[in-house]
């Protein structure tokens, strides 16, 4: 394999080494417990500053804006290619004002659409803001500045999703992270800019808003008023990115892989955060019980048992007559319960096996289930950072060639939504851009099963010109056996 | 009979009941005989005082006293079954033709809710035959809720309205076992016969002219009366936590099918009568000198209608036949549903177990398919994305005047259920006593509506009233199910009183037949699991717009022709 992924690599052998000491890295910032928190907020509790990210980009630090990033001599480009991937490439701003969804936020929170949202949620009435937390709650996604201070007109404003919104408030860092590569591990380690190069960070950055966080809700209540639902997928979301960025690794073979595990285990991480939070009783926005943490289609499912899309439920239950539990975000702690020896008696699989009993409980206690949460998450810590530290550097293509089989077959019988999405994802992760040909048809038709025939509200897909005939359950069901037949011919 | 097996008790049927004189092999039928050969005057002397036999007249004494004992079905049909031949010419059958338990056990589908979900006595191969369906359901549910045998849960939790019985009934009692295969038989909704049998007084012609509160102090409940009917019924057909008759949302996610919306006058006439209505009454005395003269008929009537003590036979009865009794009765059905529904929320609450059970909301709340093209109903003022209860047990009562309290409460209840989903607990507790008062209220005021007189203007404002109402709510199968029914009811009765003519309108009651499979007509024995599937696909998919249209239509038209 080692010489084929040579030829295919676009980038220099030399380079080989700045991913490892990438990958490393990130390893370091894991097993690091003492974070230093971002002056002026409060003392993060033990398992946010296992990440560095969430207490990072905290709502009261300050903001410069993206004007201060986008200096022509800075990140305003355009300059010329660089050699090294640790210079700034130096024209990150033009490439995300183009062509970066995030640029557009600002324009999406004032469409027609997100106008009828906000009515149909009585934010907004006769043309004002009559609830300013539920509408900070919208800013802190669709905007740099969460906060109503400023204005609509301000430049700050429109400019949406930017600089700061990841990689933290500048205001601290911004005149000392140019002064050479000491300034910007110092500004990364103790003045607050966020690192995004380490795969499993930068997936907890995007989760802040792709999954949510305690000030970040988007729940079922918006989704009903008419908001997407979140079904965020790291490797996924990287594949489609305008990226103003350059990772080393891209083009590896297990590129793709790494990025879906990250992913997997940071969604994880904002979950439990959270639904934490939620189930708390101390959010501003959600009230427990909180509908976006069951699967949608335990619910809005076909009471006469005609399923109108390939996969749309009949009534199926995993507990008689309770909403399924939402396993989307979860996902990263059964792979790390997987990863582990001792999976059946772990204290990870004891704690998700109470966390989702007392979901499925109608009459649990919501103080107990925030509770829970809680444990499973600084549990998820814990095996990352003393269990399982170098689960991400070990991750290869091959160990997504194997999950994705083992999820692909479990997803035939059960015929679920959600278990066969989450399998497509992975089987997609396990799958090189220029992979064999005779798997893209299946996955085509696997795809295609899952799309609802009009564009609905949820699971929401764009619409492809030419309208897709949903194959039928058994056509479905063949098309997912000649991917897992696909995967396994790859197989050392 | 059919279903007489050798394991089953047999069922009473009217072959077998001697037709002279069927009163004398029950102890009821002595009674009745006695009561008959000493004639009214010892009647009279005989009769207590239900003050003094009950103790105290309880205010709201109309429903009959769920602790009073039920003595079985055996002792009801022993008169209940066939008039002697004497009777008419005594004037027994005026207002009662004595035929009721054989119309019920020959045709009313409330005999067979037990037959159709009992599990014992059953072999393997038995449940596997076509028409056990229903049976074979009720196995599976027992099942799937992980109920053992002994536990009594399939006792407490499906007999309460399988076979009528209360909460504080001895499970183990030979009694109870023996009465199950009855069904929901004469005291499930009559009232419990202990008190009124142990007396002569049910047995004389006197009896007619008690009123509803001295029968009740005797167990009986008042069932003549649309209010205290509907309430009886929806205890069963909504829910009644309180009488232990509650269908979770665990028992539909077992198997249970969901219950269709309910539409007294419609489902009155779908089982069919076993009794007379007061526009039949009183009966033809062929036998009778005088054929005119009709024992108690005065009474009888200011009993049943309010403001007319001072008026005569005569008079009472013109107006009565004038009167849109069977709209009254829909009207009624109506408003009892959304106070049975209230009833239902606020004894939740009382009840942390039940509150929150998914069961107390609409289904299409949750259940509707992620579709973009098919458009949802949701209520004003809700916040989107919360459950919400059904809006068929919410016809309002617009065209009742909007009293103020209803306005208030319905705050009250919004502001519940918008905090939370599934609402707030605490918040409808606090509200309890001004619940409490206001369902007081409302029962004393439907109790005394269903006593009047309904004149066609008022039929007519009230129907369409409704319908304009109703008209955004239509995208929800239930309500359209029951604003049609409820329209067909009052259009028909309009058409019958020559209010209306047919030919303009029947046309749209025919497409609102069709498009929403409102007929109820399905064989005694059947059950509804067999059109469980019609009744989900035509949920789902039925034509929203041409309900709208028809309704509309029907709507116009009686605007258009108001004589």
């Amino acid at each position: 394999m080692r010489p084929q992924f040579i030829r295919k690599c676009r980038w220099p052998l030399g380079e080989m080494a700045a991913l490892t000491l990438l990958v490393s890295m990130s390893s370091i910032l894991l097993q690091a417990e003492d974070t230093v928190p971002f002056p002026g907020t409060t003392e993060p509790n033990r398992v946010d500053s296992l990440w560095g990210v969430t207490e990072l980009i905290h709502p009261t630090a300050a903001l410069r804006g993206a004007a201060s990033c986008a200096s022509s001599g800075c990140h305003g480009g355009p300059r010329a290619g660089v050699s090294s991937v640790l210079a700034p490439r130096g024209s990150e701003y033009p490439l995300f004002l183009e062509s970066d969804p995030h640029g557009r936020s600002w324009r999406t929170l004032n469409s027609a659409a997100s106008i009828e949202i906000l009515t149909k949620l009585g934010i907004l009435s006769d043309g004002s803001i009559v609830q300013p937390a539920a509408y900070e709650n919208c800013l802190a996604c669709h905007n740099t500045d969460r906060s109503l201070s400023i204005d609509g007109i301000s430049p700050n404003r429109a400019e949406g999703v930017a600089c700061e919104s990841c990689h933290g408030p500048s205001e601290a860092w911004y005149d000392q992270h140019y002064q050479g590569p000491e300034s910007v591990w110092r500004a990364k380690t103790e003045l607050g800019l966020v690192d995004t190069k380490p795969l499993l960070q930068r997936a907890r950055a995007c989760a802040l808003c792709h999954v949510g966080a305690k000030d970040r809700d988007m729940n079922h209540d918006i989704i009903a008023a008419g908001h997407p639902a979140l079904y965020f997928d790291m490797a996924v979301y990287h594949e489609a990115y305008p990226k103003h960025w350059r990772d080393p690794e891209a083009g590896t073979e297990s590129y793709r892989a790494k990025l879906w595990l990250a992913g997997q285990i940071a969604k994880a991480d904002a979950e439990l955060e959270l639904l934490q939070a939620r189930a708390a009783k101390t959010h501003s926005v959600s009230v427990w019980p909180e509908f976006a943490q069951y699967q949608c289609t335990s619910c809005h499912n076909t009471l006469d048992g005609q399923p109108r899309t390939t996969l749309e439920p009949s009534i199926d239950w995993e507990v008689l007559g309770r909403a399924s539990v939402r396993r989307w975000n979860l996902q990263g702690t059964d792979l790390l319960i997987a990863n582990d020896d001792n999976a059946k008696d772990s204290e990870l699989s004891v704690l998700l096996g109470e966390l989702l009993a007392s979901l499925h409980d109608s009459s649990a206690r919501p103080e107990q289930i925030s509770r829970d949460a809680q444990s499973l998450r600084a549990a998820v810590a814990t095996t990352l950072t003393s269990k399982q530290p170098s689960i991400l550097t070990q991750w290869n293509s091959e160990s997504q060639r194997l999950i994705a089989i083992q999820q692909l077959q479990e997803a035939i019988p059960t015929l679920n939504w959600e278990q066969a999405a989450l399998a497509y994802v992975a089987a997609w992760s396990a799958s090189q851009p220029m992979a064999s040909p005779e798997l893209q048809p299946p996955m085509n038709t696997v795809r295609n099963g899952l799309l609802f025939p009009f564009r609905s509200q949820s699971p929401f897909f764009p619409r492809s010109e030419t309208p897709i005939v949903p194959p039928s359950r058994p056509e479905w069901t063949q098309a997912v056996s000649r991917v897992i037949q696909s995967l396994e011919k790859v197989g050392p | 009979m059919i279903r007489s097996t050798a394991d089953a008790p047999a069922r009473f049927s009217s072959n077998w009941i001697p037709l002279v004189c069927p009163g004398l092999f029950g102890s009821a039928g002595l009674r009745l005989f006695f009561a008959l050969s000493m004639g009214v005057l010892v009647a009279n002397a005989s009769a207590a005082d239900p003050l003094e036999t009950n103790g105290t007249l309880n205010a709201s004494a109309e429903l009959a006293n769920p602790h009073l004992k039920q003595m079985g079905i055996k002792e009801c049909q022993a008169c209940h079954s066939q008039p002697g031949f004497l009777y008419p010419k005594l004037g027994v059958t005026q207002f009662v033709r004595l035929t009721e338990a054989v119309q019920w056990n020959e045709r009313d589908k409330h005999a067979y809710a037990y037959e159709l979900v009992r599990i014992d006595q059953l072999s393997e191969s038995e449940f596997e035959l076509p028409e056990k369906q229903s049976n074979r359901r009720a196995r599976d549910m027992h099942t799937k809720l992980g109920w053992k045998q002994g536990d009594n849960q399939f006792e407490r939790k499906c007999l309460s309205c399988h076979a009528g019985t209360n909460p504080q009934d001895e499970l183990d009692s030979s009694h109870f076992r023996d009465n199950l295969i009855y069904g929901v038989q004469c005291e499930a909704c009559h009232g419990a016969a202990e008190k009124y049998l142990q007396t002569t007084e049910h047995q004389q012609p006197t009896w007619r002219a008690k009123s509803p509160e001295e029968k009740a102090a005797l167990g009986m409940t008042d069932l003549s009366n649309a209010a205290i009917c509907a309430e009886v019924c929806l205890s069963c057909h909504l829910g009644n936590i309180q009488q232990g008759r509650f269908i979770s949302h665990d028992m539909y996610a077992a198997g249970h099918p969901p219950l269709p919306p309910f539409e007294l006058q419609t489902f009155l006439d779908a089982m069919p009568p076993h009794w007379g209505t007061i526009h039949q009454k009183p009966y033809e005395n062929e036998f009778a000198e005088d054929k005119t003269s009709f024992q108690f008929e005065h009474e009888y009537l200011t009993r049943h209608f309010t403001g007319m003590d001072s008026k005569s036979t005569q008079q009472i009865r013109q107006e009565v036949q004038s009167s849109f009794e069977r709209t009254k009765r829909s009207m009624v059905g109506a408003m009892v549903s959304q106070s049975s529904a209230l009833q239902l929320v606020q004894d939740a609450a009382n009840q942390p177990a039940s509150w929150g059970d998914y069961s107390l909301f609409d289904c299409m709340g949750c259940h509707q398919t992620l579709y973009k093209d098919r458009s949802r109903y949701r209520p004003e003022g809700r916040v989107p994305g919360r459950p919400f209860p059904p809006h068929w047990s919410s016809l309002s009562d617009t065209a009742l005047e909007a009293v103020s309290p209803a306005v208030e409460i319905n705050t009250k209840l919004n502001q519940a259920f918008n905090k939370v989903p599934f609402g707030d607990r605490e918040k409808i507790l606090q509200d309890s006593l001004l619940f409490t008062q206001f369902q007081s209220d409302r029962r004393k005021r439907w109790i005394g509506f269903s006593k009047e007189i309904i004149d066609s203007q008022s039929t007519r404002e009230w129907l369409i009233a409704l319908i304009d109402e109703q008209s955004p709510k239509l995208t929800d199968y239930w309500v359209a199910k029951q604003t049609a029914w409820i329209a067909t009811i009052v259009v028909r009765e309009l058409i019958e009183k020559n209010e209306l003519e047919a030919s303009r309108i029947e046309a749209d009651l025919d497409s609102l037949h069709r498009i929403l499979h409102l007929d109820l007509n399905t064989p005694q024995k059947q059950s509804v699991l067999t059109e469980q599937g019609t009744t989900l696909q035509t949920a789902q998919s039925f034509d929203v717009e041409a309900v709208r249209y028809h309704l509309d239509s029907i709507s116009n038209k009686l605007q258009s022709s108001v004589k």
